[in-house]
């Protein structure tokens, strides 16, 4: 597939391609963001794209989260995280403190200890996607569930991570509710 | 059940993961859901967001060489994220989609833990059983069911022989080798002690140096260089699993670490009292008060609720 290829298929699909970035929270903006689109498209040296029209998607999906990051790093100069991770943001070469890299670890390991509280699988599961990178479907086959069980899994966690991020920890009591009977299940 | 907010979190996390898989990926029906509901795109976005912060966490909490543009030191780190952490959650977004193939090349370790007061069993390949009390962690290798690492805290582990494979347990500097076998493993909370007892079978401790081999029936107990070999009723080797601590001459500082880990509350010893030994046993109820209540009189102390935690202490009567 050529680039010549990939601006058919963008000019083709423009109509939706607008609806897209539109929603995705483009706004008014949706004409610049089109052309900012084609920029990227144009202009980025791809090998041989089975898909292209995907591709496209997934440049304008992007696009619209770098969007927002950058926005965020506007409004977010006070929040605990951003705060934390100043300096770290991708592509910034700059060491955190050590205090900094303390607050991290402590704040992964309580999310670790949050994953692991929505039961075995859901961690495991979760953890064997997003860092070992193995694809849902091999999870799948190697547990022998089915693909939609797999994508609850990690659906999941990810609604756990974005509760964490949005501060909303209306859970912590029943979880810990939870592990302090486990050790007394046989108690008197 | 779930509310709406909840309903559409778990959908946003679907779209967000089925985007990123290009053999699922369905860009109509995500566009179709996207225009259903406004909320849908700050549901997606929060979601992205939340795997961003999650990955800067990780890089802040292991920064690690910096020459990132060398496929090679890439790999290195993230495999000591996942060392160091739980490495790397969203290591695979830092990293790029491109670059998962690279981590698949890793060796992998994971880790388990359980909080203060918390206990779990872990099931590996070929039938060995780990049990974690609360306020432990142990790393294991994926794709290696012959190997655990006591980070910290106490397991039992129930080992199914295989002669080929020993399996080996490494505690902080010691490593321990099965010869089928039922054993405990207890690290104290200084990290620097290391009690080894064996309820059945045998195992072989620091193999490769001293070589001591511990029988059933037998403890082991390692306190910087000094190793102290005693006996243990094989049944009472890790009794904490049916939330009994049995004891032979302990000290409090001891017990105070078990109560601490078992019932998941900080337990102090007061400084003032005697250092005595106690043997016997005490049970963990559901009912702290009353656990320490039970507690306070075994002991001959007086256990006073201090804010979250508990301390033990010189019983009035006694100043």
């Amino acid at each position: 597939m050529t680039d010549q290829g990939i601006e058919a298929v963008f000019i083709a699909n423009r109509p939706a391609l607008a609806r897209f970035l539109a929603a995705r929270g483009g706004g008014s903006d949706v004409e610049d963001l089109m052309q900012e689109l084609w920029l990227k498209i144009s202009h980025q040296p791809v090998g041989p794209i089975g898909n292209p029209l995907a591709y496209i998607y997934r440049t304008a999906d992007n696009l619209m989260l770098d969007r927002r990051r950058g926005v965020m790093r506007r409004l977010r100069r006070d929040h605990e995280w951003s705060e934390l991770n100043a300096g770290a943001m991708p592509g910034v070469s700059e060491q955190p403190s050590p205090e900094r890299m303390l607050i991290a670890r402590e704040r992964l390991r309580q999310i670790e200890a949050r994953l692991d509280a929505l039961g075995d699988r859901t961690a495991a599961i979760f953890l064997r996607h997003r860092v070992e990178g193995e694809a849902q479907r091999d999870i799948a086959v190697d547990l022998g569930i089915s693909l939609s069980s797999v994508e609850k899994h990690l659906q999941k966690a990810y609604r756990l991570i974005v509760e964490l991020r949005m501060g909303s920890d209306a859970d912590l009591p029943a979880a810990r509710r939870h592990a302090i009977e486990g050790v007394d299940h046989d108690g008197p | 059940m779930m509310d709406r907010e909840a309903r559409i979190r778990e959908e946003a996390a679907g779209w967000f993961l089925r985007q990123r898989d290009p053999a699922r990926a369905d860009w109509d029906g995500f566009l179709l859901w996207l225009e259903a509901d406004t909320a849908h795109n700050a549901a997606y976005e929060t979601v992205a967001l939340a795997d961003d912060d999650i990955a800067q966490l990780i890089d802040c909490a292991d920064p690690g060489p910096l020459a990132s543009n060398d496929n090679r030191s890439e790999e290195r780190r993230l495999g000591r994220w996942r060392l160091a952490t739980f490495g790397g959650v969203a290591a695979a977004v830092a990293a790029g989609f491109l670059a998962w193939p690279l981590m698949m090349a890793e060796p992998a370790t994971y880790m388990i833990q359980t909080r203060p007061g918390e206990q779990r069993v872990v099931q590996l390949d070929g039938g060995t059983r780990i049990e974690l009390n609360g306020g432990s962690r142990i790393t294991l290798r994926r794709g290696d069911a012959r190997y655990a690492s006591l980070d910290r805290g106490e397991a039992m582990f129930s080992v199914v022989h295989d002669p080929q494979h020993p399996f080996e347990v490494q505690a902080g500097d010691t490593l321990l080798r099965d010869i089928g076998t039922e054993f405990n493993v207890r690290r104290d909370a200084a990290g620097t002690g290391l009690e080894a007892s064996v309820a059945r079978g045998s195992v072989v401790l620091d193999p490769d140096g001293q070589a001591i081999r511990l029988d059933a029936g037998r403890v082991a107990r390692l306190a910087a260089a000094d190793i102290t070999l005693g006996r243990v009723e094989p049944s009472a080797v890790g009794t904490w699993r049916r939330s009994r601590l049995v004891y032979r001459e302990a000290s409090l500082d001891r017990i105070g670490e078990d109560l601490a880990r078992g019932l998941g509350v900080p337990v102090t010893i007061d400084p003032a009292l005697p250092d005595t030994r106690f043997t016997g046993v005490i049970r963990l109820g559901k009912d702290r008060s009353k656990t320490f209540a039970r507690i306070g009189s075994l002991l001959d102390v007086e256990a006073v609720r201090v804010g979250e935690g508990w301390r033990l202490q010189p019983r009035r009567a006694a100043r």
